[in-house]
């Protein structure tokens, strides 16, 4: 069990429907809290991930400020038209505290994950950083 | 019949005492035939002034040319003529029986509306229940809109349904809050209710307990009580009736006063009554007084007895004053003698007195007003002694002028000379003012110039900001090789960054594909429905209006704007002022010619 969506692992980011040149998407996939990647315009937005490969995946963590409404869809294949909806979560206000989103999802096929952002508590959100628990799936 | 004698002798009564009754045989029998009717009828009166009217007016027309009687007798029965001249029983009967037709018809008249109007005043009693339902019908259906447009409000105004709930959850707990106070009132009616009830039965026990008293009493006791308590009964009876007078008088006293205060004749007659009240409370004093008057002996004696006493006390006054008249003359004589002899005294010092007291007066001034005069007359002495120095001096250099004084041929150069000197004078003050003139320019320029060299600074500032600048610049671009290499990194990178954008576009391309299926299904879905076809040919034309109200609006404002002749008048007024002032100008410059 390891962190299936980080750069180095192989994850790209697909699409994002936000990109500024210094807080770019794949921030949120380099492995640090350090970074991280910002919204520039109106909501909803979204990202997509790609994995290297078609993963088992088991939880979804996502350090983030000001999230309100978090949708999560996967797909097992490389197209983006087969996505499903795999959970959507209310985070709690925390006062501009780093924001801690859990999403346990048993055991899941997936080769993209979708991140639907519908709300927020602020006019722009940041996502510092995505991780994906999970596992690669041979053959 | 025998009650009325005068009635049969009324004919000779009206007759003039010269007419002798053989005359008129005629109207003799008339006279009888009319009569009986009224024979048959003692009761009625009419009509036997009827017969004499009628007789009367035979009489007139026969007698006149003989009778010396006045016409105004006659007269008044003249208006009799023209009628039925013979009017007996059938008449009357035929009067009568017209008259009861009449009045039946009259009662039958009446009986048909009393009917109508019991029937109108059942049906106003319906139409009345009818109105009152209506009313009431009214009222719902009247709520029923005030509902409506408050929701159409609240829909008008965009609130939520939540807000609607909030005020619907409100209005609910304060109707539950009334209803429970409604309730707790209710309860306390109940309660107040019992007491009341538990009163009246203790009062009963009361009047029981009393009623037994009673019946425990002695005979004579009882009897006592019972006509006390008729007394009482009777007493209270008594002050019901007064107060209820007393309350009416009030009232009727109140609007008479209200009546009294509006009309001013009232209160004129309120003011002479009171004058009367007056008058008649002085009469009575004064017939008290002339009452108490006894005869005229002893009147007379009191009054001499009076008079004497005045007398005597006018007498004893008159010496009195006496007295002291001789006193003050003696005082005033005293007087006089002590004045004379103050005088005698005192005639001379008092003259010597005066004089020193004026001597001593007119030296305290001087004394007083010594120093402010010695101080301006020593100022005076000092400014006149400066004075006759300088004229002193003026003198001496006149004397020593004198004695050079030019000839008058020195004078005709040294004239020519003051003139020569002036002109130059003239011409060196043109050229200062030419130089003032010019100093003025250049110190602008001056400013100018003090203006540019701020300016030079600043550009130097920025020019050395730029050197520094390029100097750095020059040593990043002395290293090639370092530039070469990020160019390269940069390069490499936009490269990668390229890549990943592409596959981006591609995901994007297909995405953007994705949400035009949708948007052009929802689009289609949305010209689908009729709602949707309304709104926008409503817009549409609301579109259209906004525009005709621009346009007319504009066409107004253009119009306003040709009408506004208040810039003209304005400059038809300055060019009116002007000319005037002009004209004024000119007319002054003529006039001073």
């Amino acid at each position: 069990m390891f962190d299936v969506a980080l750069a180095s692992g192989g994850a790209q980011i697909a699409l994002s429907t936000s990109s500024d040149d210094s807080h770019p998407p794949e921030h949120m996939i380099d492995g640090t809290d350090e970074t991280f990647w910002t919204t520039t315009g109106l909501y909803p937005q979204e990202v997509i991930v790609r994995f290297q490969a078609l993963m088992s995946i088991n939880s979804v963590e996502l350090s983030s400020y000001d999230v309100q409404n978090i949708a999560l869809e996967t797909s097992e294949s490389d197209s983006i038209d087969s996505f499903e909806p795999l959970a959507e979560k209310e985070v709690e206000r925390t006062d501009h505290q780093l924001q801690t989103v859990e999403v346990s999802v048993g055991e899941r096929r997936a080769q993209c994950l979708r991140i639907i952002i519908n709300s927020g508590y602020d006019h722009f959100v940041a996502v510092h950083r995505l991780k994906v628990n999970g596992k690669a799936l041979h053959g | 019949m025998s009650q009325r004698p005068p009635t049969s002798s009324r004919p000779t009564s009206g007759r003039a005492p010269g007419t002798a009754a053989g005359r008129q045989p005629g109207t003799a029998t008339r006279l009888t035939t009319a009569m009986n009717p009224a024979a048959a009828r003692p009761g009625s009166r009419g009509g036997q002034v009827a017969g004499g009217v009628a007789l009367n007016s035979q009489v007139t027309v026969v007698d006149r040319p003989t009778t010396q009687q006045g016409l105004g007798g006659m007269k008044t029965a003249k208006p009799g003529q023209g009628r039925r001249q013979v009017m007996d029983k059938t008449y009357f009967l035929g009067q009568i029986r017209s008259k009861i037709n009449e009045l039946n018809a009259e009662v039958v008249r009446l009986t048909k509306e009393i009917e109508n109007a019991s029937d109108e005043n059942s049906s106003f009693l319906a139409y009345e229940k009818r109105a009152e339902a209506l009313a009431s019908e009214i009222r719902d259906l009247q709520g029923e809109l005030g509902d409506y447009n408050t929701l159409v409000d609240k829909l008008t105004t965009d609130e939520d349904i939540q807000d609607v709930e909030f005020d619907c959850n409100n209005l609910k707990s304060q109707n539950d809050r009334e209803s429970k106070k409604i309730e707790e009132m209710f309860d306390i009616k109940k309660q107040k209710e019992d007491q009341i009830q538990l009163l009246e039965t203790e009062m009963d026990q009361e009047r029981r307990m009393a009623d037994n008293v009673v019946n425990d009493m002695k005979p004579e006791m009882r009897q006592r009580y019972m006509q006390l308590k008729d007394l009482n009964e009777h007493l209270l009876r008594q002050l019901e009736t007064g107060q209820q007078e007393l309350d009416q008088l009030n009232t009727k006293t109140e609007s008479l006063q209200e009546e009294l205060s509006q009309s001013q004749v009232k209160q004129e007659a309120v003011r002479l009554y009171d004058q009367l009240h007056e008058l008649e409370g002085k009469r009575s004093s004064l017939q008290e007084e002339a009452r108490m008057r006894g005869t005229p002996a002893e009147e007379r004696e009191r009054l001499l007895k009076q008079v004497k006493e005045d007398n005597q006390e006018i007498a004893s006054m008159e010496r009195q004053t006496k007295e002291q008249q001789e006193k003050i003359d003696q005082m005033r004589d005293e007087i006089t003698q002590l004045d004379l002899d103050i005088e005698e005294n005192q005639g001379e010092r008092n003259q010597k007195y005066k004089e020193l007291k004026k001597r001593e007066e007119s030296m305290d001034e001087f004394l007083s007003t010594f120093d402010e005069n010695k101080m301006q007359e020593l100022t005076k002495i000092s400014e006149v002694e400066s004075n006759v120095v300088t004229l002193l001096e003026n003198m001496s250099r006149n004397m020593g002028r004198f004695t050079n004084l030019p000839t008058p041929k020195d004078l005709m150069s040294m004239k020519e000379d003051l003139e020569f000197k002036e002109d130059e004078m003239k011409k060196s003050e043109m050229t200062t003012i030419e130089l003032a003139a010019q100093r003025d320019k250049l110190q602008q320029d001056l400013a100018k110039m003090d203006q540019f060299e701020e300016k030079l600074h600043e550009e130097q500032v920025i020019l050395q900001r730029k050197v520094a600048d390029m100097e750095k610049e020059l040593t990043t671009y002395g290293d090639l090789e370092k530039l070469r290499a990020d160019a390269e990194e940069k390069k490499k990178k936009l490269m990668e960054d390229r890549v990943i954008l592409q596959r981006r576009r591609e995901v994007f391309k297909r995405l953007i594909q994705h949400l035009t299926i949708k948007y052009e299904g929802l689009k289609t879905q949305l010209n689908e429905n009729e709602t949707y076809t309304q709104l926008s040919n409503l817009e549409k034309k609301w579109q259209h209006h906004e525009q005709n109200n621009y346009t007319m609006k504009e066409f107004i404002s253009a119009r306003t704007m040709e009408c506004d002749y208040t810039p003209i008048s304005r400059r038809v007024n300055s060019i009116m002022d002007h000319f005037n002032a002009k004209l004024q100008t000119h007319m002054a410059g003529k006039t001073s010619y």
